[in-house]
C-alpha cells in the first residue's frame, strides 16, 4: 500500500489501513512515547492509546497532510495527558519516580532525561533520533519553527552537559601501553 | 544529519535506551472490541514483529553447520572454548546477518557478527554499522575485525559494557543501516593559496549571535564573545579535487581570521570532514566549525546546509603554510532491518572476593575476574585508574597483564575493568596483582 493510498484508506475507516499504520509507525512511536515518558510500561500504553485515538478520530485527518505527523501529534499528546494526570506540571521539570520499574532505561540517564520538560524530551528525541525537520515538528507540536529551534538548542545543552556530568556511561580511557 | 558534539552524545545516550517490541496490532485489535469506559490495556509478552525471516538452528541443524572455527577463521584456537556459539541468522535487503557467537560475563559482553551480501557488494572492508541497537545491555561500540573478500563477509566485534547481570539475560541485536564504500581523502592539498585569499570588507559579512548555532572548537571560547562575523554564503563555488560531496561555496579573511565556507550535498549521509593548516615543520592548525543554513532572503539560520571553518591566523607565517584538508565519504548507506535475539551465557564461571586495598585515591572492596578481565570496585576517584597495574598470575607460572581499561560509576561505587586481548582461563588463574598487593585466588 503507498504512502497516499494508505492516508486514504485510513481516513476513510478502513482496518487493513490500521494494520499497516501500526506496522509502520508502532514501533516508532513505542520508542518516541518510551523516550517522553521514561516508563516502557506507560509508552506501551500510550502508544495503544494513540492508535486508538487516531482510529476514532480518522475523520479528522485531513489526506494529504502528513499521516506521521498527525500520529505523533496525538502520541504527543498523549504522553502529555498521561504526565498531566499523574499531577505533573508541564512547564516544570517533571522529577516524577515511575510507578514501574523500567529497567531499559539506565538511572543516569533517565535522571538526566527527567532534568528535561517533558515537551523538551520529546523534542530532542524528534529532532535527534527521528531526525524530523522542523517542518514536521510544527506540524507535531503546533508551534513556530524559530520557537522549536531555540527550545531546541537550550533542551540539547541542557541534556548534553547533564549526560557529561552523570558519568554513567563507561569511557573508554586511554590504553595503558 | 549533520550532527554537532551535544548531539553526538545525547544520540549514543538515547540509543542506549531500550524499547523493547510490543505487538501492539493485538492490543489495539481487543481494546476496540470492547466499550471504551471499559478499556483495560494488558501488556502481553513482548513479542517480536520482524520483516526478518530468523531461523534459529535445531540441535541437529546445529551439528551439521560449519564450526565456529570456520566461521570466524582468524580467532585463535585458545580462544574458541570461551565462545558461547549463537549462530542465529537473519536475511533482509540480500544481506546476511549472523550472530557467531558472544564471550560475556554478567557486565561486559562481545558479541561477533557476520554480515555477507548475498546479491551484490554492498559489504566491503569499510563496512560501518550506522544504527543499531542491543537491547539488553547499554553503552555498545562496533568495529570491524575482518573482511573476507571471496565470500564477501565482514565480521564486526561489537562491545557491550554496562549491562546488569548480562549472564543469563535474553538480548536482541539490530541493524538497521550501515555504511560502506568508504573513502578517505587525507592530507588533500586543496593548492589554494592563502596570500590569493581576499579581506572581506564590513558590508559582506553577516553578524550572528554564537549562542543561536551549533558549533565546535576551542577558538570559539577564545574569542570570549558573543557575536561572529560569518561569509556571506553561496559566493563561490570551488571544488576540490577528487571531492564531489562538497565545495566551498565563499572564502576570506574576517577581522585576522581566516573562514572557509562550504557547502554539502544533502544525498550522503555521514560525509563529513575538515581543514586544517599545515607549516614546513609539520605543524597542524585545525579550525573552528560552525553550522548554518540561509533562509530565503540570506540569513543565517540554526539549520544544516553550510560548515564555516574559521583559523585563527594571525600569528601565522603564511607564505609557509599550506591548506589541507581531511574529508570522507561513503558511498553507500543501505537501510534493512537484521535483527536476532538470543541469550548471553557465560561459558567460565567469574569468581568473585571480598578485599580490602588502598589505592590513595581509590580503596577497592572488591575483586573480581572473569574471562574477560578483572574487575576492582570500589570508592573514592576513579581518575586514579591511571595509576593502577593489574597482572594476573596463572597457576603455570605465566603472567597475563591487563592493559585496557575501562570504569563506570554506579551510584557511589567504582567499577574499574582491567581487559585482556585474549580470554583469561579463571580456573588456571592463581593470583592477582594490584600495584604489587597480591590476592590470593582460592
Amino acid at each position: 500500500m503507498g504512502k497516499n493510498n494508505l492516508d486514504i484508506s485510513f481516513s476513510e475507516g478502513d482496518e487493513d489501513a490500521l494494520c499497516h499504520a501500526i506496522n509502520i509507525y508502532g514501533q516508532k512511536l513505542l520508542r518516541y512515547c518510551h523516550n517522553i515518558l521514561c516508563d516502557y510500561s506507560e509508552a506501551q500504553d500510550a502508544v495503544q492509546i494513540t492508535f486508538i485515538k487516531a482510529y476514532e478520530k480518522r475523520k479528522s485527518f485531513k489526506t494529504g497532510t502528513s499521516l506521521s505527523s498527525w500520529l505523533y501529534k496525538i502520541a504527543y499528546n498523549t504522553c502529555i495527558d498521561l504526565i498531566r494526570k499523574k499531577r505533573l506540571l508541564f512547564f516544570l521539570p517533571d522529577t516524577h519516580q515511575s510507578t514501574h520499574q523500567d529497567d531499559f532505561i539506565c538511572d543516569d540517564l533517565k535522571k538526566a532525561l527527567l532534568s528535561l520538560k517533558p515537551a523538551d524530551r520529546a523534542l530532542v528525541f524528534s529532532r535527534v533520533i527521528d531526525e524530523k525537520s522542523y517542518s514536521d515538528l510544527e506540524q507535531i507540536y503546533q508551534c513556530s519553527a524559530a520557537t522549536l529551534r531555540k527550545r531546541y538548542e537550550r533542551a540539547k545543552k541542557k541534556l548534553a552537559k547533564s549526560l557529561k556530568e552523570s558519568n554513567s556511561y563507561y569511557l573508554r580511557l586511554e590504553d595503558k601501553k | 544529519m549533520n550532527y554537532d558534539y551535544d548531539e553526538k552524545i545525547i544520540k549514543d545516550a538515547l540509543n542506549t535506551v531500550e524499547t523493547p517490541d510490543f505487538d501492539i496490532l493485538s492490543n489495539i485489535k481487543n481494546n476496540m472490541q470492547i466499550p471504551k469506559e471499559k478499556k483495560q490495556i494488558k501488556k502481553p509478552i513482548v513479542i517480536f514483529i520482524t520483516a526478518c525471516l530468523i531461523f534459529i538452528l535445531s540441535a541437529s541443524v546445529f551439528a551439521s553447520i560449519p564450526g565456529l572455527k570456520d566461521l570466524l577463521p582468524f580467532i585463535n584456537n585458545n580462544m574458541l572454548s570461551f565462545f558461547q556459539p549463537i549462530q542465529i541468522s537473519c536475511e533482509d535487503n540480500g544481506i546476511k546477518m549472523e550472530v557467531i557467537g558472544t564471550v560475556n560475563d554478567d557486565e561486559m559482553a562481545l558479541i561477533y557478527v557476520n554480515m555477507q551480501d548475498l546479491t551484490g557488494d554492498r559489504i566491503d572492508e569499510t563496512l560501518d554499522i550506522y544504527d543499531y541497537f542491543l537491547k539488553g545491555a547499554h553503552a555498545f561500540t562496533s568495529e570491524i575485525i575482518n573482511y573476507d573478500e571471496t565470500t564477501k563477509t565482514a565480521t564486526i566485534k561489537v562491545q557491550a559494557n554496562g549491562g546488569k547481570k548480562l549472564n543469563g539475560k535474553r538480548i536482541s541485536f539490530e541493524i538497521t543501516s550501515f555504511l560502506s564504500d568508504k573513502h578517505v581523502f587525507d592530507n588533500l592539498d586543496t593548492g589554494i593559496d592563502l596570500f590569493e585569499i581576499k579581506e572581506i570588507p564590513k558590508s559582506e559579512v553577516n553578524t550572528i549571535n554564537l549562542e543561536d548555532f551549533s558549533r565546535g572548537g576551542t577558538i570559539f571560547e577564545e574569542l570570549n564573545q558573543n557575536k561572529i562575523n560569518i561569509l556571506k554564503p553561496g559566493k563561490m563555488k570551488i571544488h576540490l579535487p577528487e571531492i564531489d560531496f562538497m565545495y566551498i561555496s565563499n572564502m576570506g579573511y574576517i577581522d585576522g581570521r581566516l573562514h572557509i565556507q562550504t557547502k554539502w550535498s544533502e544525498d550522503n549521509i555521514d560525509d563529513h570532514g575538515y581543514f586544517y593548516l599545515d607549516n614546513i615543520n609539520d605543524e597542524k592548525i585545525y579550525p573552528g566549525n560552525i553550522y548554518y543554513g540561509v533562509t530565503e532572503s540570506g540569513t543565517p539560520e540554526n539549520a544544516r546546509g553550510y560548515v564555516e571553518y574559521i583559523f585563527d591566523v594571525q600569528n601565522l607565517d603564511l607564505e609557509n603554510t599550506n591548506l589541507k584538508g581531511y574529508f570522507v565519504s561513503n558511498g553507500n548507506y543501505i537501510t534493512g532491518n537484521w535483527k536476532v535475539s538470543f541469550k548471553m551465557q557465560s561459558v567460565d564461571e567469574e569468581k568473585s572476593l571480598p578485599c580490602n586495598i588502598n589505592l590513595d585515591s581509590l580503596q577497592i572492596n572488591n575483586i573480581s575476574i572473569s574471562p574477560l578481565g578483572v574487575t576492582l570496585t570500589g570508592t573514592g576517584d576513579e581518575k586514579g585508574n591511571e595509576n593502577i597495574d593489574v597482572a594476573v598470575n596463572m597457576n603455570d607460572g605465566s603472567v597475563r597483564k591487563l592493559d585496557s581499561v575501562i570504569s563506570r560509576r554506579e551510584n557511589d561505587k567504582i567499577k574499574i575493568k582491567f581487559t585482556s586481548d585474549l580470554p583469561l582461563y579463571v580456573s588456571m588463574v592463581d593470583s592477582i596483582d594490584i600495584n604489587g598487593t597480591k590476592v590470593e585466588l582460592e
